[in-house]
């Protein structure tokens, strides 16, 4: 029974909900073009959520245990907020230059935030489901909003298949795990995972959920939609796919590992190491070749999580911290990044090619300055925010005896340098080919140089920001 | 002869594998794909109701009920794609999805 007492608990994902049925309402029965309008009423909604997440519990669980609140759930939901909040906010003028500006796309971003809402809390196989569908579905849309585009509706068509694919699987190893245990509660499943010898069909189920999920995160064997898609897509939707659905997807990975599959971890350690060493493989080399900057910061993506996933493979908690520090640098650094990618536009066209930014610096020192702390962030360089990150992830794999994954991630990192730098050398070493970005846009600016500025000041806060994951026990 | 609970796995096994067959393999049309889609969710609907019927609880069929009301949902954003898709394109084949690569 929902009692009126514990409606306070799901504040976040109600107001979310609510203010997306009246933004939806508004937009469909207002006859004039008040886009405006309606993207500051999504901020407002999304930051009054983001201000209720401070007033719930640490730990309440609610709803026959299908849904519960832990401090690395509040901590993830503070987050997607966060990061929805800004890409809501920078990508207003892209959207009108693209002719984008429909009431659609703040109505499926929200539908899709409270689908990552769901996800993040979810103690239930059923909840799990549901909420991955209502993330990816609102996606699915999102990346076919640019109706007339050839590419975009590829990349739409591209990721629908592939995305139902990795449901389905996902639904399968769902059933397998219920075909054993009788029941969808992680509770349930958690103390039958302790107590039960290795079981064929339970760990099947296992795998084929990890690898659904795993297609979510774009972690590689399952990576191949992931340039396509973000190439395919505009880039303010390719900045939520790059940032939000990870981030969902890293605490429901986190939450089955550490909850319902704890019992069997020599099943599915081996099945992270592997997919942490692939993906670091195949995106630091695949990337080497890209000249496209969006199909170049998907591989980076997938590189980005396979570090992430390194954290996981250690199996310990403070393994798992590093991991959330690093997807905390990842995800402000990307969207760093691709604030800059919307803003690359000449004349009536966006750029997203390498050769259109060479010799940026000496049109627009500050802009590349930034650009250049955000890439050299990324690449692992002290002493800027990406460079921590690694350290933390690679000490907690030593301190793990898994040398192996250490050393693999160093020598990847090494290897991914070398297309940021690229990118770095096209901006201060090559020829002015023109003049790019005569009119930037302030806000994409005001973010690039946000996130610049918060790698740059990493070693000012990290202390503070590492005591804080500090208390996020699983 | 009796019916086991291991009938009904590998009938949803093999439903499974036809509809994961039935993407991988086809090369004609997309809308092929879409129903292949549908045959990956059903399947997995049979396992969890002949296992709700065994474990006697009902949480795999009302698991069931979500699935289907999922399923309708993706068909229709599978086929609203697809159209806008066809608009652009004039073809719904497998190889005319070669715009993006690399």
């Amino acid at each position: 029974m929902l009692h009126l007492s514990q409606i306070s608990f799901i504040l976040p994902e109600l107001i979310i909900f609510l203010s997306g049925i009246f933004i939806l309402i508004y937009g469909a029965f207002s006859k004039t073009d008040n886009f405006s309008n309606i993207n500051i009423l999504a901020l407002m909604a999304i930051l009054i959520a983001g201000l209720s997440v401070f007033f719930i519990d640490d730990y309440k669980s609610l709803f026959n245990n299908a849904f519960v609140i832990t401090p690395l759930a509040k901590y993830i939901k503070l987050l997607v907020l966060i990061i929805s909040f800004l890409a809501i906010y920078i990508s207003y003028n892209y959207l009108s230059h693209n002719e984008l500006k429909v009431f659609e796309y703040p109505v499926l971003l929200i539908f899709s935030v409270l689908g990552m809402l769901i996800m993040i809390s979810s103690n239930d196989l059923i909840m799990l489901y549901i909420s991955i569908e209502l993330q990816s579905l609102s996606l699915y849309v999102l990346v076919a909003l640019r109706r007339r585009s050839i590419k975009a509706s590829e990349a739409a068509l591209k990721y629908f298949i592939l995305g139902s694919i990795a449901s389905a699987i996902i639904l399968y190893g769902a059933s397998m795990i219920y075909s054993v245990t009788g029941a969808t509660n992680y509770n349930i499943i958690s103390a039958y995972s302790k107590i039960s010898d290795e079981n064929i069909i339970f760990s099947f189920g296992i795998i084929l959920i990890l690898s659904g999920i795993a297609f979510k995160l774009s972690a590689a064997p399952f990576h191949m939609w992931t340039p396509d898609v973000y190439e395919g897509s505009p880039s303010s939707v390719t900045t939520i796919l790059v940032t939000l659905p990870k981030l969902a997807a890293l605490t429901v990975l986190i939450n089955l590992l550490f909850k319902p599959f704890i019992g069997q971890v020599e099943v599915w350690q081996p099945i992270i190491i592997i997919i942490s060493v692939l993906s670091m493989a195949v995106g630091s080399i695949s990337a080497l070749k890209q000249e496209n900057l969006k199909r170049l910061f998907a591989f980076s993506t997938i590189a980005n999580i396979g570090y992430v996933l390194i954290g996981l493979a250690c199996v310990n908690e403070d393994a798992v911290q590093s991991s959330l520090l690093y997807i905390f640098v990842y995800t402000f650094g990307v969207l760093g990044v691709f604030s800059f990618i919307m803003m690359l536009r000449r004349d009536d066209t966006q750029l997203v090619n390498i050769s259109d930014i060479s010799g940026m610096s000496k049109l627009n020192p500050i802009l590349s300055l930034f650009i250049a702390i955000l890439l050299l962030s990324m690449a692992g360089i002290p002493p800027f925010g990406g460079f921590f990150a690694k350290l933390y992830i690679f000490s907690a794999a030593i301190e793990s005896d898994l040398l192996f994954l250490a050393i693999s991630g160093v020598i990847f990192s090494v290897v991914s340098a070398y297309y940021y730098l690229k990118i770095i050398k096209a901006i201060y070493l090559d020829e002015v080919v023109e003049d790019i970005a005569s009119n930037l846009d302030k806000k994409q600016y005001l973010i690039i140089a946000f996130t610049s500025l918060l790698m740059l000041t990493f070693i000012f806060y990290a202390d503070e920001l590492i005591r804080f994951i500090n208390f996020i026990y699983i | 002869m009796q019916i086991e609970p291991t009938h009904f796995t590998i009938l949803s096994a093999l439903l499974f594998s036809i509809g994961m067959l039935g993407i991988f393999l086809n090369r004609r049309s997309i809308i092929i794909i879409l129903m292949s889609i549908e045959l990956l969710l059903l399947s997995v609907n049979i396992n969890l109701v002949a296992f709700s019927a065994i474990h006697e609880n009902i949480t795999g069929q009302i698991f069931t009920m979500f699935v289907l009301t999922v399923a309708a949902a993706e068909a229709a954003i599978g086929l609203a794609i697809l159209v806008v898709f066809f608009r652009n394109k004039g073809s719904i084949k497998v190889e005319d999805t070669e715009q993006l690569k690399g």
